[in-house]
């Protein structure tokens, strides 16, 4: 009759609405987590093989342009130093070593431009699954992560390194080669005709 | 009826019983309090222990990185990138190809494919110099993508399980406010009116006039000036 009355009914009410808050959470938690792992499983793809593979078609592109300019270049070169009589000569064997040196530079510097462009798509994959981590975690939605990042992915895996022609890379290793010896003879046949200081010509003006 | 003792007995009895019931009251106040304390205290460290597995998963993420990212990690890696470069050029075919002799040269004297072959070697050197460097430098690029890449993930990682860590905070903070339950005091009506009948029979007891006569010594006449 006297005994105070407990009414516990605000606080069941709160206990229930915070365990539903637990289970909600804990269900939100484990969605990001398996979808965080979702991600990872869809960008696995993007391995080491996948950018040596991407690197060496680069490469692939390029060096046989550069063996086309390379054999173009030889060519040139042993035409011009046969033309000038010098093709067994230590100015040859400069020329050749200088030619073979601008091959091994320009296929370095092609396989670092390519390294460049692995890069950049290595930090592209990074930035994409970065942001659709963000995007997981903000919506807590697993499923829709997955999807995009399957799209996305999609995407990367079809993406083309640029590619350009290759300039005239070996020009000018010929060039020259000719100019000297035809410079030589000219001034020889100048100075057998005009003779040269404290040595008369053998020419003869005729009045 | 009229006996002022029984009065007092009634009196002091219903009394005595609000006292009980009021004492009763405060003490499932504090019960009910002290229980939502200790559900609130329960649930707080519930939620400390979840918080300290985050902070352990966080913790684990950042150690990871700061070996991986290590001064001694950073030249390996450095170097294993300069050489994974140098050993992808020497893959591609043609290159450092010292003994290439030109059309016509098959035919030279000795002396001169010497020569041609001692100045390929020594431009060949040189050029495996600038590779060497061109390597390096590539190398500096390539790790530091690396290592971009690798704190990205780690702070993508501590960012996650960050999210995870307030998620369970606020439920947390919703747990450890549960209120104590609601109590009212029982139902003394009786008992005020036991005090009550207790109080006028003791008045009527000792000479009260009205409604239970009082004492013969204290009647009243009605005639008092």
């Amino acid at each position: 009759m006297c005994r105070p009355k407990v009414d516990t009914s605000v606080q069941d009410q709160m206990r229930a609405d915070s365990e539903r808050a637990r289970q909600e959470e804990e269900a939100r938690q484990e969605r990001i987590r398996t979808g965080t792992e979702q991600i990872d499983n869809t960008f696995s793809g993007f391995n080491g093989g996948f950018f040596d593979n991407y690197r060496s078609t680069i490469m692939d592109f390029y060096q046989p342009q550069l063996d086309q300019r390379f054999e173009s270049a030889q060519d040139d070169l042993t035409f011009a130093l046969a033309r000038a009589g010098t093709l067994n000569s230590s100015a040859a064997a400069d020329r050749q070593a200088e030619l073979t040196s601008a091959y091994d530079a320009s296929v370095a510097d092609l396989l670092a431009d390519a390294e460049g462009q692995t890069n950049q798509l290595r930090q592209r994959v990074s930035g994409e699954k970065s942001n659709l981590i963000s995007l997981l975690n903000a919506t807590g939605d697993a499923d829709r992560a997955s999807n995009d990042a399957l799209a996305r992915s999609q995407i990367l895996f079809e993406a083309q390194p640029d590619y350009n022609i290759l300039p005239d890379i070996f020009g000018g290793i010929a060039s020259g080669i000719g100019g000297f010896v035809q410079n030589r003879n000219n001034q020889q046949i100048l100075d057998t005709y005009f003779g040269t200081p404290g040595n008369p010509g053998n020419s003869r003006i005729v009045r | 009826m009229c006996s002022p003792v029984a009065g007092l007995l009634l009196s002091a009895g219903s009394g005595l019983a609000r006292g009980v019931s009021n004492q009763r009251y405060v003490d499932e106040v504090n019960r009910q309090n002290r229980m939502a304390y200790e559900m609130s205290q329960e649930a707080r460290e519930e939620e400390r222990v979840r918080q300290r597995q985050f902070e352990a998963e966080q913790q684990a993420v950042v150690d990871t990185t700061t070996e991986d990212m290590s001064r001694e990690n950073f030249d390996t890696q450095r170097e294993e990138a300069a050489e994974d470069f140098v050993a992808a050029l020497g893959q591609r075919p043609g290159v450092l190809n010292e003994s290439s002799l030109l059309a016509g040269q098959e035919d030279a004297s000795g002396a001169v494919q010497e020569r041609i072959a001692a100045t390929a070697a020594a431009e060949a050197a040189e050029t495996r110099e600038r590779i060497r460097a061109l390597a390096d430098l590539t190398g500096f690029g390539t790790t530091g993508t690396g290592r971009g890449m690798a704190f990205g993930g780690a702070a993508d990682q501590i960012g996650t399980v960050g999210g995870l860590r307030r998620g369970s905070l606020s439920v947390g903070r919703q747990e450890q406010q549960i209120p104590a339950a609601t109590v009212t005091p029982g139902n003394t009506t009786f008992l005020d009116i036991l005090s009550g009948i207790g109080g006028l029979t003791a008045q009527g007891g000792f000479g009260a006039p009205g409604l239970f006569g009082g004492s013969p010594g204290t009647r009243m006449t009605g005639n008092l000036y």
